[in-house]
């Protein structure tokens, strides 16, 4: 490019602007992003929040968090899952940031509430709890940001930028384990083998057949069963079939 | 004379936590905060390296296994007192965690208000529990230092 004779004053970081200028090129700062993201061009508008956390100490932390992006903006704190409902349908915020462990019950079943209630109001939950089978509950409740409280000061900025778009957001060592999932880890706390005991049964085999099959006595299978029965209270043979199809268990 | 500030691990898996704790401790001039830490192996590793004066751990950090960390850490480190914070754990667990050799217990929630006094008094080696707290766990029986007295 030896045409083109730049003047001293103009500083090295100025250079591409400059260059730009020249070439009667348009820059659009961030407009790649624009495109990629869905974000507003101009970004100059406000993502409005509602945060709820029972524990003042930790709300103080998450609008510390939030109010550290310049776009964001924390409208009111709520501290149980009623008054989160209450503050998003009087504010109807573009993200409500949710602690899940809440006293008085998971916050999830206010959810549908809130979503009915408050439909353009995306939803971002904190949770302590890093298994995949929780996140799927969770989403399925219509959540759209699923966030460890571990990881909040790197993943919660960007989970509430991505809600207030539309779009989902889940911690990348859960959104795989979710992807890999079933069957390790069902949502109702069974174990590896119960979840071989019910598919077999599901799949029409008698317990003689499943011990047969998995080298271990009648009575342990037995056993498995009533397990597998308390931990999903189903009692028929029909229903324990309905939960296997409904959790993909029949298919490999 | 100036004193040397009070050096101290900060450990507490939820970030936001952790960032109100920070800085809280922050605007306290003889408080240091030499390490934050969000996982019990971090804990472990960083003790042992800033030999600190007080670690301020979180009690349900990792399921429980926060107690084990309190009495390994008492053996492996004894200059450092522990300062428990403590959510919603429970009497029984945060029993175990002074019997297991914390020297403080603050609820998460009073910590604006207590955690810097509990961090200066675990430095000169007394207790300091949330008044809450002691009522559920009966601490007035663990004056001034616990292990031996406590029967359980």
């Amino acid at each position: 490019m030896g045409w083109l004779r730049v003047p001293l004053r103009v500083s090295p970081l100025a250079l591409p602007t400059y260059v730009a200028t020249l070439m009667s090129v348009t820059v659009s700062p961030g407009r790649a992003a624009d495109a990629d993201q869905g974000v507003v061009a101009g970004a100059a508008i406000t993502i409005r929040i509602v945060i709820a956390d029972d524990h003042a100490i930790v709300r103080r932390g998450l609008r510390m968090l939030l109010d550290g992006e310049p776009d964001f903006e924390v409208v009111a704190e709520a501290d149980n899952a009623e008054a989160a409902r209450r503050y998003v349908h009087g504010h109807h915020p573009d993200v409500l940031v949710l602690d899940i462990n809440m006293p008085g019950g998971s916050s999830l079943d206010t959810v549908p509430t809130i979503r009915a209630e408050s439909p353009d109001t995306q939803i971002v939950v904190l949770t302590m709890q890093d298994e995949a089978a929780y996140a799927r509950q969770a989403m399925r409740a219509g959540v759209l940001g699923y966030v460890l409280k571990e990881a909040a000061d790197e993943e919660l900025v960007e989970a509430v930028r991505r809600a207030a778009r539309g779009q989902s957001y889940l911690n990348p060592k859960l959104g795989a384990r979710v992807a890999a999932e079933p069957p390790p880890g069902l949502p109702d706390g069974l174990s590896k083998r119960e979840v071989e005991v019910l598919r077999m049964i599901a799949l029409g085999h008698t317990n003689t057949e499943v011990a047969a099959e998995l080298y271990v006595s009648v009575r342990t299978v037995e056993a498995h069963r009533a397990h597998i029965q308390q931990k999903l209270m189903l009692g028929s043979r029909a229903e324990l079939v309905r939960y296997a199809l409904d959790h993909g268990l029949m298919e490999t | 004379m100036p004193v040397d500030p009070i050096r101290v691990v900060l450990a507490d898996n939820h970030a936001a936590m952790r960032r109100s704790l920070r800085l809280l401790l922050d605007g306290e001039a003889d408080v240091h905060v030499v390490a934050e830490v969000g996982d019990l192996a971090a804990v472990m590793r960083e003790v042992h390296q800033h030999q600190p004066r007080v670690l301020v751990l979180d009690l349900g950090m990792c399921n429980g296994s926060s107690i084990e960390v309190i009495g390994r850490l008492r053996r492996e480190v004894p200059g450092a007192e522990i300062v428990v914070l403590t959510m919603e754990e429970g009497p029984a667990f945060e029993r175990r965690a002074i019997d297991a050799g914390a020297i403080g217990l603050v609820l998460k929630d009073r910590a604006p208000g207590e955690l810097a006094a509990a961090i200066r008094g675990a430095a000169h080696g007394e207790r300091h529990v949330s008044a809450d707290v002691s009522a559920d766990v009966g601490a007035n029986r663990y004056s001034p230092r616990p292990s031996a007295v406590v029967g359980g």
